[in-house]
Formats: C-alpha cells, sequence, structure tokens
C-alpha cells in the first residue's frame, strides 16, 4: 500500500512536471519575472539555490529516493552540486555539474572534450557525438520536478523531485544560467594573475622567507616551456597544448600604514591588476581587513601566514591554516573541561595582556567555554601592553582569587614574571600559548614545569624532522632562506594546495570552483600542523592542538598530554 | 544418509554454479540486506551535549538502535541517509522513543559537539537521536569494527545498521532505502 502511495506521489510529481513544462512553453518568462529586476533575481536564484528557499520565502520541498520528504533549507542544490555548481562525486554518488555552460552545452566524454577544447583552440571543430544534448528550459524543468534527464533517463534516487512553481522554476533556471558562467578575473589566454600580500611590520627576513616559495613555483612553472623542446615531453605537450597551461604571474601587494588604510590599498592593486587569487601572505597584525576585503571582492585567499585570522563559520574566501591562537584558547577551554575535577571547586584566572595575540587566545577560551557550558567560574584580569604585570602583581592575583587554573595570555613580556613565580604555595596549574612562546619554552624553570601545561598547535618536534625536510626538496635547494618561524614551510603548504586545487579545477576557472576543490581533498600530511583536513564550508585546515608540559633539562622534551584533537 | 546426500547435492551444486541468491534482487530492492556479527569495541565516545558515553552502553539497550557513518560538512550521502533518519521520527510519531538513532561522525576533527548539535538542529532531530564524536583512533576502531572504514571521507558510501535488543546480530543495510523499506526494517527487529 505505501509502495502504492509513493508511485502515486511519484506520477502526480511527473504529471505536475509535464503541466509546468506545458506552462511554461505557454508563458514567456519575462512575463512570470516582469516584476523583478535581473539583480533581484539573481538573489531569490541565489537564495534558492544555496539556501533552499523559495521566492516567497518558504523551503523548497521535494522527495529522494520515492518517498523520503526534503527540505532543500537542510539539504540545498549547493549541498551536492557544490556553491559554484560544477558538482561534486561522494563515494558512488557523482552530482554532476550544474552550471550555466555545463547545462545548457551537450555533454560529451571527457576524452572528446579534451580533444573538443584543444581543437577549438586551434580555431578547428571536431565532430564527435554527445552524451546528453543541452538542456532547454523545458527539459530542465522536467528534471527538476520529474527526475528525468534531457535524454529521458531517470536520476538517482538521490537527486530531489522538486515540488516548486513556475515562476520560482523560471527563477532558479535563470541563475544556473548564469551560475559559473564567465571565467573569473584575472585569466587571460596565456597567463592566471595571482598575488601575495605583504604587511609593512613584517621583516625583510620573514618576507624572503614567505615569498621564496612563491618564486620556486613560477620558476618551476617556466620550466615547462623548455621541456616542451624536449623529445620526451613533447607529446604530452603536443596533446594537451597551450589550452591547459598558464605562464603564472605572482604581484606582491605591499599594504602600508595603520590596518584601517589597506583596504583601500587593497582595492588600488586589485583595480590596476585583477588577480584570481590570493596565494599566502604575511603580516605581524590581525587579518581582518584583508579577509574582508577578500570577502568584498569575492577573491579566495589561501593559506596566508597569520596567528590572527577571522574567526567564522559563515565566510567563505580566506582558508587558513589553522584557527590561530584563537584555537589554543579554545583547547584549553576544552582540555580543563575535560578533566574530573568538581566544577563547583573550578576557579579559573584569566590574565590577559591586551594585545592582538592575548585578545584573540581570551576569544578562543571564553568562546569554548561557553560551548561547553561553563563548566567553572571564570575571572578574567586583563593589562595594557604597555604594563604588563611583574611577578608580585601575579602573586597578588592568585593570593586574591585562589584559582586552581591560571590562564597566562601575554606571551613573551611575561616569561620573566612567570619565571619567578617558583615558591608560590598552593600553586596552581598555568596554561600558556606554545605559539607565542615556541622559541622560549627552555626557559622555564624546572621547579614550575610541573604546573605548566602548554598548548602546542604544531607536530612534535621529534615526529616532525621527516616533514620538514620535504619542504626544502622542493624548492630545490635554490633559494635557502633561514626558515626557524615557519613562514616558508607554511607557504609551501599554501603552494601545494593551490596546486592541488588547480589541478582539479583544469579549466574551470571559476574562483568558487577553485576553494570547492580545495575544501574536497583529503587529508595532508604536510610540515607544521599534525594534518590539514578538509571539508565543505571548512576554512581551519589544521583542527587540533597538543597540551603538552615539558621534561627536564636544559632542552626539555615535549610530553603530551591530550590528544590531538581535544574535546 | 546417501539417499539424502543424493536429494541435497543437486541443489547445492546449483546454489555454488549460480550463487546465492541476492536478496537485494529477490526482493526487488535497490538495497541490500544481510545479517552480519560485529565485535565492537570498548571506546568512549562524545555526543552533541559534550558526554562522554562508552560505545557498549549506547548499542546494549533494551531498544532497537539504528546506526550510520556521516559527517557535519557532508555533501551528498549524509544529507540522504540523515532525512531518513528525520523521516523515519516522523514516521514513528508517538513510537520514536522506541528506537534509538545513533549517527557517529567520520570526520572527527571537525565534527565538534557544538557543530553536531548543530547539525540535528538543523535536521529538526527528535529525542532519540544522537550524534557522537571521539579521537580519530577511536573512530577508526568503530569503523573497522562494523567493516565499514572510510579513509577518505569524499568516498563515503550509504550503509546503515540495526540492531535487534539482546541479540548478537546486526541487520546490515547497503543502499539508500526509501521511507517505507526504512520502516520496515526497523519494525522487523520489533517495535
Amino acid at each position: 500500500m505505501r509502495r502504492l502511495t509513493a508511485t502515486i506521489w511519484l506520477l502526480f510529481l511527473m504529471l505536475m512536471g509535464t503541466a509546468s513544462v506545458l506552462s511554461a512553453a505557454d508563458t514567456k518568462p519575462a512575463d512570470l519575472l516582469a516584476d523583478l529586476t535581473p539583480a533581484d533575481i539573481h538573489r531569490l536564484g541565489e537564495r534558492m539555490y544555496r539556501q533552499g528557499l523559495l521566492s516567497d520565502g518558504t523551503p523548497l520541498r521535494g522527495f529522494i529516493r520515492g518517498d523520503v520528504p526534503v527540505d532543500s533549507t537542510v539539504f540545498s542544490c549547493a549541498n551536492c552540486h557544490t556553491r559554484s555548481g560544477l558538482g561534486a562525486i561522494e563515494g558512488q554518488v557523482a552530482a554532476p555539474p550544474v552550471n550555466g555552460p555545463n547545462l545548457f552545452k551537450p555533454r560529451y566524454l571527457y576524452a572528446d572534450f579534451v580533444k573538443n577544447t584543444i581543437s577549438a583552440s586551434r580555431g578547428k571543430t571536431r565532430p564527435a557525438t554527445a552524451i546528453r544534448p543541452a538542456y532547454t528550459d523545458e527539459t530542465l524543468a522536467a528534471a527538476l520536478l520529474a527526475g528525468v534527464s534531457a535524454t529521458g533517463r531517470d536520476f538517482l534516487p538521490v537527486m530531489p523531485r522538486y515540488n516548486m512553481g513556475d515562476r520560482d522554476m523560471q527563477i532558479l533556471i535563470s541563475y544556473l544560467k548564469n551560475l559559473s558562467a564567465q571565467v573569473s578575473p584575472g585569466i587571460t589566454d596565456t597567463t592566471m594573475h595571482l598575488a601575495t600580500i605583504v604587511t609593512d611590520d613584517v621583516s625583510a627576513t620573514d618576507r624572503a622567507a614567505m615569498l621564496a616559495p612563491l618564486e620556486t613555483l613560477v620558476h618551476i612553472n617556466e620550466q615547462r616551456k623548455t621541456q616542451r623542446q624536449d623529445q620526451r615531453f613533447a607529446k604530452m605537450f603536443r596533446m594537451l597544448d597551450n589550452a591547459y597551461y598558464r605562464d603564472l604571474s605572482i604581484s606582491t601587494w605591499e599594504l602600508k600604514g595603520p590596518a584601517h588604510t589597506w583596504a583601500a590599498q587593497l582595492e588600488a592593486y586589485y583595480q590596476k591588476e585583477p588577480v584570481f587569487a590570493i596565494v599566502s601572505g604575511i603580516s605581524n597584525q590581525s587579518w581582518q581587513p584583508i579577509h574582508d576585503f577578500c570577502e568584498k571582492r569575492q577573491i579566495p585567499n589561501l593559506f596566508p601566514v597569520t596567528d590572527l585570522p577571522v574567526i567564522s563559520s559563515e565566510d567563505w574566501y580566506t582558508m587558513y591554516a589553522s584557527k590561530g591562537y584563537h584555537g589554543e584558547g579554545e583547547t584549553v577551554a576544552r582540555y580543563i573541561a575535560s578533566h574530573d575535577d568538581s566544577t563547583a571547586k573550578r576557579i579559573i584566572l584569566q590574565i590577559v595582556v591586551q594585545s592582538e595575540q592575548g585578545k584573540a587566545l581570551a576569544a578562543g577560551f571564553d568562546a569554548a567555554w561557553k560551548d561547553v557550558g561553563n563548566p567553572g567560574s571564570v575571572k578574567t584580569v586583563t593589562f595594557q601592553t604597555a604594563a604588563v604585570p611583574d611577578a608580585k602583581q601575579l602573586k597578588a592575583l592568585f593570593a586574591t582569587h585562589k584559582p586552581t587554573d591560571v590562564l597566562i595570555w601575554g606571551g613573551e613580556p611575561l616569561l620573566n614574571p612567570i619565571k619567578q613565580l617558583s615558591g608560590v604555595k598552593k600553586m596552581p596549574r598555568l596554561y600558556l600559548s606554545g605559539r607565542a612562546l615556541e622559541k622560549k619554552l627552555n626557559d622555564l624553570p624546572e621547579t614550575l614545569r610541573e604546573k605548566i601545561f602548554i598548548t602546542y598547535p604544531f607536530r612534535l618536534p621529534e615526529d616532525e624532522k621527516a616533514y620538514r625536510g620535504f619542504a626544502d626538496v622542493l624548492l630545490m635547494s635554490k633559494q635557502k632562506v633561514k626558515d626557524d618561524k615557519r613562514i616558508t614551510s607554511r607557504t609551501f603548504s599554501a603552494v601545494h594546495m593551490l596546486l592541488l586545487g588547480l589541478k582539479e579545477i583544469k579549466l574551470d576557472f571559476y574562483r568558487d570552483t577553485l576553494l570547492d576543490q580545495v575544501s574536497m581533498r583529503t587529508d595532508q600530511y604536510l610540515p607544521d600542523f599534525e594534518r590539514y583536513s578538509f571539508g565543505p564550508g571548512q576554512r581551519y585546515a589544521s583542527k587540533g592542538c597538543y597540551v603538552v608540559q615539558l621534561g627536564s633539562g636544559s632542552k626539555p622534551r615535549l610530553v603530551k598530554r591530550s590528544d590531538w584533537v581535544v574535546f | 544418509m546417501n539417499r539424502l546426500l543424493r536429494l541435497i547435492l543437486p541443489i547445492l551444486l546449483l546454489t555454488v554454479c549460480y550463487g546465492l541468491p541476492d536478496p537485494a534482487a529477490a526482493a526487488g530492492k535497490t538495497y541490500q540486506r544481510t545479517q552480519e556479527q560485529y565485535q565492537l569495541p570498548d571506546v568512549t565516545l562524545i555526543n552533541q551535549n559534550g558526554k562522554r558515553v562508552r560505545l557498549k552502553s549506547i548499542v546494549d539497550t533494551n531498544k532497537p538502535v539504528v546506526v550510520d557513518f556521516i559527517f557535519g560538512t557532508c555533501t551528498t550521502i549524509c544529507p540522504v541517509l540523515s532525512a531518513g533518519f528525520i523521516n523515519l521520527q516522523n514516521r514513528l510519531g508517538a513510537d520514536t522513543q522506541k528506537v534509538q538513532l545513533v549517527s557517529i561522525t567520520i570526520d572527527p576533527e571537525n565534527d565538534t559537539p557544538k557543530v553536531m548539535q548543530e547539525y540535528l538542529k538543523r535536521y529538526r532531530a527528535k529525542p532519540g537521536w544522537d550524534f557522537y564524536t571521539g579521537s580519530r583512533k577511536d573512530i577508526d576502531l568503530v569503523m573497522r569494527s562494523f567493516g565499514a572504514y572510510i579513509p577518505n571521507k569524499m568516498s563515503h558510501y550509504a550503509i546503515t545498521f540495526i540492531h535487534q535488543p539482546k541479540s548478537p546480530h546486526w541487520i546490515r543495510l547497503y543502499g539508500i532505502l526509501s521511507s517505507s523499506e526504512f520502516l520496515e526494517e526497523v519494525r522487523k527487529v520489533g517495535i
């Protein structure tokens, strides 16, 4: 009986589809959407595609697998077909491309598509049999309503059969026609224009360390011009031709002066030379103004060297290696909460120097502490950067608040006062940022080490040896740059991810596709961080951070006190 | 005895030659149903409320338990599986509490309790559907014990397990079930 009900539903939907197609044929789109401007149509179409809301704000609904109702606000078109519309493959399910150039042109086998592209670049037309004719508005409407492709074949049951009216159908079709229809700025027939960013607070050494892998990338890309003369590679280059190769140009955008002036400087650089993406970049200040510019201009920024990223679950265009200091603060909150201590007896004292670093650590702790349900009282005391507390002040704070755990978010300026804390009676546990103190950890006195817990967001030194070498090899030893601050290695990782993304996007030079593709890569084992992991919409590749303690001696080992990810 | 063998042998031979009937094909279904036994590891997982729970106590209850593997930012398979879960809860109505739905993440590094809580909220999950994370090592052990190890989450596939209370057996459902098929499978283990 239920099967019968499902069949009747499907028949009903198919009839609705046919009726809708007929009425769509009778009524010109212009009549249905006459009250909307092109910008309105785009906005409503985007909302329908990405958020699953119809033009009247109600959810787009449909059925999968015959009779399973789905609401597109939880399962939108973009979920499977990706934001750029170029589709995805997950397991045995392929969500094919649904952007305008793919839908409204015949579809060929990939081998034919490659050959056709090369022929076209040489001004020739090559006959090939399409495996699917181009969609028309009518066949696309039937596909969305009844799940029948332009070839007449049924879609997989996981593709919803939607229930939508003619007006919404026209809005969605119009959106799909324009989705990833224009190659993004920064791409010409011969060149891919990229940029990187350096702010004027960065030292010349650090600047050179960041630029080295990018210069190597351009250098290696140039080598293809000589390689193509080589008999051994001639056939490969003849097959692929220039249609598949671009010169790489990477401009360095130098930002000067206060951060609030960066937006205008970035805009001026962009107007002069639109770029496809920004690769890496470096600043000691918050990445916020650059992040905001990339959101506004919809430019991907891949893995800048920053410990002060913007923390957002919604923003799209900047992918970070990690959450930086914020992530370390989060780790401490989860680590303390995971202990069996009595919540009532747990008293946290958070000492925050009001630097960007101190504020980010505290913001991370506060956010995660709230998420874990505020399991204990927290007292936060702040200090200006010009007036960091000395040992006497720290001891006085301990005496006043009688904390069980003290977080000291102040970096190097607080190292000396901490060293003088030996001898405090009922010493609480102290938490420090390993990123902020990495080079100075050995200075912490042995008498205190039992009470000091350090967030360590990198792979442990004994495991790191195997990974740092290969970045050097790929730099081909041509640019010997001292990299004791993880700058070259992090930029190397950015280049690695850019290349993985470019390999996947092939000729689909759309910025959102680059981000979609990087987001769908498998785990990467690169220098510095234990693991880069990805997923659609995820923007912080390294999710973990150890909590460690120091061993004994002048060159102490870091002893793990937590897993890579603390829950 | 010989007579019995003479009777059975041709059937056995036919079975060997043609293979056992495919349960999916036999029933005209688009999913495969098999009965399995699994040795589950003694690990502790963390639910969407941050609570640590032993896997054994999650599955050894007096209710039928339905397990799937998903992740918070999954594109294709998980929304389909989760639509199946919420639809099952809706169809069970007042009986929802009689079945325990368990989703285990295959992306534990990203799926914190907060992410899992938001996921369940987005699907309008009712009580009786919990989402679990854990250390990468423990999650790998769980996946392996179910014979469902997925090293790369983008090569994820649809697989659901149903456990009958107090039974050593699990029903393994490979593929995507319709709403009616799913309800029927859950009813078979007794609610």
